[in-house]
């Protein structure tokens, strides 16, 4: 087994991407009278939305701090804290909304003594949602991903992917899925954990543009296999029980909706810069007991799949993408020092939970201040990919995006109050970057104590991409957009 | 041939305990004398069911006998509570409708690429060959005929195909169309009629499409109710006997008993370095073969599960287990020591899977007997889960695993839980995290009693199980000796074959079967097969 770490990109700039469903190979062509991703006349490039989500941070060492010897952060006097502190190349694209609580796992009426639960914290992240249960599988509805990505195509596919999601570091797709949701009680969408998956599904079949009439024809003969299918779902639904024939029915929207994608002709912008395919032969759910061969085919992993993410938004083949950074098994654990039996530890899943005990332990401190600074360093990496992406008319792919780092957990005791999130980027202007914003307990709660409802964050990220929503989650605790975020 | 015998007397003594008495006498006690009823209520509806990938594969296997196809991809299955092919868990998503599109582009493709072996001696420019074609080949993916507006609906995509593709694309896109189409996908049931039954019996037993001779039967109507009657028996008694069976009931096993932790069981190579990367695997066979050994040799006898100690073993799991006079990579039955080893749950490979990088988990041993031995649940893990104390504290005091988890669990709070899991956990404490049998842990002797006590002194009944055990050797016995234990196990044989938990009224009936099947769990899936739960719609 070998993994190799070399990237290597193929500039494909001006090429048409036909296809990405997953089907074979030069089943589909290009016409110059399918819709292009793109509305005709729209110069400005369009806001893409990020999740990247990640693992608990030591809240008195990523918590911004005062400048010029004052001891408490200011909307505009803050400097980085020390876990976040390999951030600092971009200040300016940085927004901390701190002093945010999930309270709607543990709604209505703050049901239990303090925020904070396990699994519930997981699945209530994006979904904002009271509804919640891991061992029914039930989320209480879509993500923010899921939901944004399905709201701005929903009068017609724009981009050949509603939502992409891929894992860094991670192993276990259950377990870094279930953060995500398609609704309430639905399947959890597909994360891409292998690279060369991701690349075979998004990025293997671009042809030429001009490549040959074969590839139309291929397209024109799968959407009559489609269609005809489409004919035949709805003919047996006719003869089912209900529940059934609903299933039957999500079947059908599926396959029309595949239709749609199969129809779209994205047309690639000059920044564009199609992925070479991974030389990734290390299987990621390979057995090895070899702990240094494992950390490094996550790290492989790891970059490739920021890579292609980084790609995909830029050739806008999707414009809601979320990066799931793995909460166990941190891809540099060998080299950050640490190993089994550490703290008393099996594991950094044991560590992140003692870190409600035992974190003001000098040793055990340092070595969670490195961690999450590794951590901080990887988010880092990404964000300079995105800069690094020229957007036509001005500005960089960061600067047309608006990125949230956040996880589930403030200490490891599950802790979900004053969670460790951060905006960067400028989302098109939409977003006031370079900031530091206090909310804390929002007082119409009766109560609160613990922070200011994170469905109002999910609103604004709503609102930023374009999707005016008045409410998301638990309806009762949101107001709206958190004020002051947006603007410029 | 032994097997072929045990599974037909299995068929014989329910066909027995129906005869006579028809359908009602199951409920009423018929099938096992029992006298009492499940009460009101009836049994669950059946809910839509699609092909697992294990399934989708092994059909795509039987439609084209020889085809070698290239690979294709299909989206994972979704397991629930354990089994992969619940209804629960095959909501359909993006990427499911997405890789069947693609699978049967690939496969169509692949089938067409030798027309001969498709259509045999007739040119597919003739519309009658390709007629002939779809009447025998439509059925075979529909697992039951077609009905006249199906037929002609397939017929005429197909020919409109031909007109604007040519011949081959037609037929190789009517293909396409059968395999995207729901009732290949699906196991729509719109009517539940012998071809309905024989579906749901060949998933269930081979997890495969029904072949010829049951489709035949079906057609005969030798499979319609009332069920119980010899051609049902008689197909499933010929089902067991093939190799399909045999690889669906290993599969079965995998999944109640999650052997795949075996695999992924992780070790610190520093303090156990003679775990090396081939072990896991070794671990997962010895296991799997004696699962199958016991299954079809010892008649499915729940008491052979739990207490027999004899093992296949090679050379290096002989070390592991202590033991000499093994040599090579074959395995080989072995006799362990039976002071030391009793049944499956005294296996290293169980041993190993149940525990942590660093020690042993009694925790998660004592989990794993009550969720899938009692079928006891469990509420999940609370907010605040303290890390265990290291074996040997910062002041050097060493301490047994036991004594550990005693302390960290003595809050009343953990108690709630811990109380009947921890004692179970403490019978295998002979067993460290390789599943070495040891006999002191930390230089101490080993306490395995375990009691689990409900209020002042008295000892916790799960069912008629007694949870006051010596060790892992006696709790395996009692635990083979139970009903309750061969009821849980018939619950999970019971989600296996029709792919969703048990209502209430299906488990008081699952009890019933159960305690008819004379501690076997071949002739419980048998019964299983054969009773109103499995049967439920039928016409």
């Amino acid at each position: 087994m070998k993994a190799s770490t070399r990237l290597r990109d193929v500039p494909f700039a001006r090429r048409s991407l036909i296809r990405g469903l997953g089907l074979t190979a030069a089943s589909l062509g290009t016409s110059g009278t399918r819709r292009t991703a793109r509305a005709q006349g729209d110069s400005s490039p369009p806001t893409r939305l990020i999740l990247y989500l990640d693992g608990s941070h030591f809240q008195d060492a990523w918590r911004p701090i005062g400048i010029n010897g004052a001891p408490m952060p200011t909307e505009f006097g803050w400097d980085f804290g020390e876990a976040h502190r390999p951030l600092e190349p971009f200040r300016d694209y940085a927004l901390y909304p701190t002093g945010l609580a999930m309270l709607s796992i543990v709604f209505p009426g703050l049901r239990a003594s303090q925020p904070g639960g396990h699994p519930e914290g997981e699945m209530g992240l994006l979904t904002g949602a009271s509804e919640v249960s891991l061992t029914q599988r039930l989320h209480g509805g879509p993500s923010i991903d899921q939901f944004i990505g399905k709201q701005i195509n929903k009068d017609g596919l724009v981009t050949r992917f509603p939502t992409l999601a891929a894992a860094v570091g991670e192993n276990f797709p259950a377990q870094s899925a279930v953060i995500l949701s398609a609704g309430r009680a639905q399947r959890i969408p597909s994360i891409h954990i292998d690279p060369l998956d991701f690349y075979q599904k998004v990025f293997a079949d671009y042809l030429p543009a001009n490549n040959s009439g074969s590839a139309d024809l291929m397209r024109e003969q799968q959407l009559a296999v489609m269609g005809f299918a489409r004919d035949r779902y709805r003919a047996l639904q006719t003869r089912l029980g209900k529940s059934d024939a609903e299933r039957l029915a999500v079947h059908l929207d599926l396959i029309a909706d595949l239709e749609r994608r199969l129809k779209v002709d994205v047309k690639m912008a000059g920044s564009c810069v199609v992925p070479s395919k991974p030389n990734y032969d290390t299987c990621v759910t390979c057995l090895t007991q070899d702990r240094k061969l494992i950390e490094a085919r996550h790290v492989v992993q790891s970059e490739y799949n920021v890579r292609q993410m980084v790609a995909a938004l830029a050739c806008d083949l999707t414009r809601v993408a979320v990066l799931n950074c793995s909460p166990y098994e941190h891809p540099r654990q060998s080299s950050l020092g640490y190993k089994p039996g550490d703290f008393g530890t099996n594991n950094l899943h044991e560590y992140d939970h003692l870190t409600a005990t035992r974190r003001a332990e000098p040793a055990f401190r340092a070595f969670g201040i490195r961690m999450n600074q590794e951590r901080a360093k990887a988010l880092a990496n990404f964000l300079q990919q995105l800069k690094d992406v020229p957007q036509a008319g001005g500005g960089n792919l960061l600067d047309h995006s608006v990125v949230l780092w956040c996880g589930h957990i403030g200490y490891g005791d599950h802790q979900s109050w004053d969670l460790p999130w951060v905006l960067f980027g400028k989302g098109g202007g939409a977003i006031k970057s370079g900031r530091y914003l206090n909310f804390g307990p929002r007082p119409d709660i009766p109560g609160n104590t613990w922070g200011w409802p994170h469905n109002d964050l999910l609103i604004t990220l709503a609102h930023t991409m374009g999707v005016p929503v008045e409410t998301f989650g638990e309806p009762s605790l949101c107001r709206g957009p958190l004020p002051g975020i947006r603007g410029g | 041939m032994r097997t072929c015998q045990l599974f037909a007397a299995a068929i014989a003594s329910v066909s027995l305990a129906c005869s006579g008495a028809g359908d009602g006498a199951e409920l009423n006690g018929g099938a096992g004398g029992l006298g009492a009823t499940c009460g009101g209520g009836d049994v669950d509806n059946v809910d839509l069911r699609r092909l697992t990938v294990r399934e989708y594969r092994n059909t795509i296997d039987a439609l084209f006998p020889g085809v070698a196809f290239p690979p294709f991809e299909l989206a994972s299955d979704i397991s629930v509570q354990g089994f992969d092919n619940q209804s629960a868990g095959q909501r359909p998503s993006q990427d499911v409708v997405q890789t069947f599109f693609g699978a049967a582009q690939i496969i169509a493709s692949a089938a067409i690429a030798n027309p001969g072996a498709l259509l045999g001696e007739c040119a597919a420019e003739t519309v009658d060959c390709r007629e002939r074609f779809l009447k025998a080949f439509a059925p075979r993916v529909f697992r039951r005929p077609l009905d006249p507006e199906e037929a002609s609906s397939y017929l005429r995509f197909m020919e409109a195909q031909v007109g604007t593709y040519g011949a081959l694309h037609g037929i190789r896109m009517a293909i396409e169309s059968l395999l995207v189409a729901p009732e290949f996908l699906y196991r729509p049931e719109p009517q539940l009629d012998g071809f309905a039954m024989a579906t749901r019996l060949s998933y269930a037993l081979w997890q495969s499409p029904p072949d010829t001779e049951l489709l035949q039967a079906a057609a005969e109507g030798h499979l319609s109710a009332p069920v119980g009657g010899n051609g049902l028996n008689q197909q499933l008694v010929r089902m067991m006997r093939d190799p399909r069976a045999r690889a669906a009931i290993a599969d079965f096993h995998r999944q109640w008993l999650q052997l795949d932790r075996i695999l992924v069981a992780q070790r610190d190579s520093m303090l156990f370095p003679e775990y090396q990367p081939a072990t896991p695997r070794r671990l997962y066979d010895a296991t799997r073969a004696f699962i199958d050994q016991t299954y079809w040799d010892g008649g499915g006898s729940l008491d052979a599960l739990l207490t027999r100690s004899v093992v296949p073993l090679d050379a290096s799991l002989a070390v592991l287990y202590g033991l000499g006079g093994v040599s090579g990579d074959t395995f080989v039955p072995t006799q362990l020591n039976v002071s030391e080893r009793s049944g499956l749950l005294t296996h290293a490979g169980i041993m190993a899977a149940l525990s942590g990088p660093l020690e042993e988990s009694p925790v998660h041993r004592g989990l794993f007997v009550l969720e899938h031995f009692l079928c006891e649940g469990l509420p999940p893990p609370p907010m605040v889960v303290p890390t265990l104390p290291p074996r040997i504290s910062p002041e050097g005091n060493s301490s047994t695993v036991r004594a550990r988890i005693e302390k960290s669990h003595s809050p009343p709070a953990c108690q709630s839980c811990h109380f009947q899991i921890d004692p179970f956990g403490f019978a295998f404490g002979h067993y460290d995290a390789l599943g070495r049998y040891r006999v002191t842990d930390s230089g101490f002797p080993i306490d395995t009693r375990g009691v689990v006590e409900e209020g002042a002194g008295s000892v916790m009944m799960f069912g008629d199980f007694r949870a006051d055990f010596k060790d892992a050797i006696d709790l395996s016995s009692k635990l083979a000796k139970s009903q309750r234990v061969l009821s849980c196990v018939g619950e999970n044989l019971f989600r296996f074959a029709v792919g969703r938990i048990a209502s209430d009224v299906e488990r008081c009936e699952l009890e019933k079967l159960a305690l008819a099947s004379n501690g076997s769990t071949q002739t419980l899936f048998a019964r299983i097969l054969s009773s109103r739960l499995f049967r439920q719609g039928q016409l």
